[in-house]
């Protein structure tokens, strides 16, 4: 019995040290992100596919995940849309020659509106109307909006390409889920 | 006679090898604690510290070589934005304030930075510290106002013992060979009490100073009077913070809206400094694996001493058993000895390894500037007692446990 007690005591001893010297050590290295009160957090997943929405929106592919992304985002009754890049490169903006771009939207119930993107050239990146890389639409129904799908054509990269929006979870044809069928 | 009378007895009488454990217990806890430590404040230092800087405009290229240029004094940076876009980025709604600076000349081997004169009033090197020549600051003199004027950060002064009135050459480059201004000579007209920051270990000039050096030449010289033509280094931007003193997420769009320029990147140290641990971290995984294999072997050295001291000590403990001591008093008294040796290496450690900090520190100041103290209280530190009284219990178990089973008969007869 009193061996029993013994072994037991040495092992939650040596485990014991063991976890205290690699606990002291291990220290606190993340690399942090600079401290905003708010933590970026996308409305969907910040990384999806590996991609990053820097904006905090939700990440949708214009066509292909390799050709861009429409990053989509609802503030009150304004949905803001940037393009950018494929793949990883979702931190660069991909300018288009559209000075609008029209969207079909439906709603939860299944109710479709039509939104009207215009474009908002950034100025500080040398942007104009004919050659930029982000949007914004308002109107008085999307306020409260929370889940909604949308269609629609822009011309990127030479042609005209469909993009398929499914906000708050983002769209990426690669992608198994529901949504991207 | 006591438990604890016992114990010392015992540790005086294998004085040796008691010393040796206890020795090379110190010397793993030192190296444990020096490196935790300095880890530590590395990341402290280039993380969280900031130096007043919210964000850097700079020129396209890495954005680690812009922060370790704008803010550390370090490397050099990679090239130059235009006026113009300086003053777009300054009209944007989040920045409150921006210091535009100029890099790339240096004196006795530490930089010679043109900054624009509100650098030496208005910027904040640590919230809410401004830059001080008061005397009880360690400060002299005053801000430049001149274009023949200089002030020297404080260590720059100490290590060049630069007295107000002296005057000095610029160097064109910031390596070895490269041209002297020879025909430009400016006056010391100010000493920067000490912040423990970078910025001790700089020079600073006016950015007009900079342009109208002479052997810069009349299109350098015209950047001073014509803002078209005129560029920068960069610029240390201070953005809108929260009530609660975060950064405006806004910061986030801002950088993404540069970035997308030609021209210009936006770079917030706090984000790109971690990339730096990224490519070092090898070396401070390193230091920390040898660490843990010294305190290792420490212990193997300290379980071998506890071991050949019970193998002597068997008449002694199989006297104690027949004289009324229980198995357990037995099993009690060779793990507390285990521990003391422990506490006593571990005591040791936590000094000498704060004496290398100490040694360290004033090492990685002289050189980089940067602020590491011996009095730091690390992860180790506060973990260290616990962990090494467990050390101890761990590494005394074997012993003890042979201790138990000493059998009193066997060991009385065959010694006598």
């Amino acid at each position: 019995m009193m061996r029993r007690e013994l072994k037991s005591i040495v092992l939650a001893g040596v485990l014991a040290a063991a976890m205290a010297v690699f606990y002291g050590c291990s220290g606190s290295n993340e690399p942090k992100k600079p401290a905003t009160q708010e933590t970026k957090q996308p409305v969907a997943d910040k990384a999806e596919h590996g991609h990053e929405a820097h904006h905090g929106g939700s990440l949708n592919a214009i066509e292909l995940c390799s050709v861009g992304h429409a990053e989509v985002k609802v503030e009150g009754g304004t949905l803001r849309c940037w393009l950018v890049g494929g793949e990883n490169e979702t931190d660069k903006s991909v300018r288009i020659p559209d000075a609008e771009v029209c969207l079909a939207v439906k709603l939860e119930g299944g109710e479709e509106k039509p939104l009207v993107l215009a474009a908002k050239p950034i100025d500080l990146a040398g942007e104009k109307i004919g050659d930029c890389s982000y949007f914004e639409g308002a109107a008085d129904w999307l306020k409260g909006v929370e889940r909604f799908s949308a269609t629609g054509t822009v011309h990127c990269k030479g042609k005209e390409r469909a993009i398929r929006i499914e906000y708050p979870d983002g769209y990426d044809p690669d992608d198994g889920s529901e949504a991207a069928k | 006679m006591s438990l604890w009378r016992i114990i010392l007895k015992s540790l005086r009488q294998h004085w040796l090898s008691t010393g040796m454990a206890i020795a090379s217990i110190g010397l793993g806890v030192a190296l444990l604690v020096s490196v935790v430590s300095l880890r530590e404040q590395a990341h402290r230092n280039f993380t969280q510290v900031g130096l007043g800087v919210d964000a850097v405009l700079g020129p396209k290229g890495s954005p680690l070589q812009i922060v370790l240029n704008a803010v550390y004094h370090l490397e050099e940076m990679p090239g130059k934005i235009p006026w113009t876009y300086y003053q777009k980025v300054l009209k944007d709604p989040l920045v409150v304030e921006g210091i535009p600076f100029c890099t790339g000349h240096s004196y006795a081997g530490f930089r010679v930075n043109a900054i624009d004169d509100r650098f030496l009033t208005d910027f904040e090197y640590e919230q809410g510290k401004h830059f001080s020549f008061r005397p009880e600051d360690g400060g002299r003199g005053r801000p430049f106002a001149a274009r023949d004027e200089a002030v020297a950060g404080w260590e720059v002064a100490k290590e060049l013992g630069i007295q107000l009135g002296n005057s000095f050459n610029p160097v064109c480059g910031v390596r070895a060979g490269d041209p002297v201004h020879i025909h430009d000579n400016i006056r010391f007209v100010g000493i920067l009490g000490r912040t423990g920051t970078p910025h001790d270990r700089a020079i600073y000039i006016l950015l007009t100073t900079f342009y109208t050096l002479e052997g810069h030449g009349a299109d350098v010289a015209r950047m001073a009077v014509d803002d078209e033509h005129r560029e920068i280094s960069g610029a240390y931007l201070k953005v809108r913070h929260l009530p609660g003193g975060a950064m405006n997420p806004g910061i986030m769009d801002l950088k993404y809206n540069i970035n997308q320029s030609s021209q210009a990147q936006l770079v917030v140290p706090s984000e790109v400094l971690p990339s730096l641990f990224s490519i070092i971290g090898w070396v401070d995984k390193t230091l920390l694996a040898i660490a843990l294999l010294v305190t290792l072997l420490a212990a193997l050295f300290l379980l071998v001493a506890l071991l050949s001291a019970l193998r002597e000590r068997r008449r002694d403990l199989a006297l104690m058993r027949s004289l009324g001591a229980t198995r357990r008093t037995v099993l009690g008294l060779v793990l507390s000895e285990s521990v003391v040796m422990a506490v006593l290496g571990g005591a040791g450690g936590l000094v000498l390894g704060h004496g290398i900090v100490a040694v360290g520190a004033h090492f990685i100041r002289v050189e980089t500037g940067l602020r590491f103290s011996e009095t730091y209280l690390s992860s180790a530190d506060v973990l260290l007692f616990p962990a090494i009284v467990l050390l101890g219990l761990a590494v005394g178990t074997i012993p003890a446990i042979q201790a138990y089973r000493t059998g009193v008969l066997k060991n009385l007869t065959q010694v006598s």
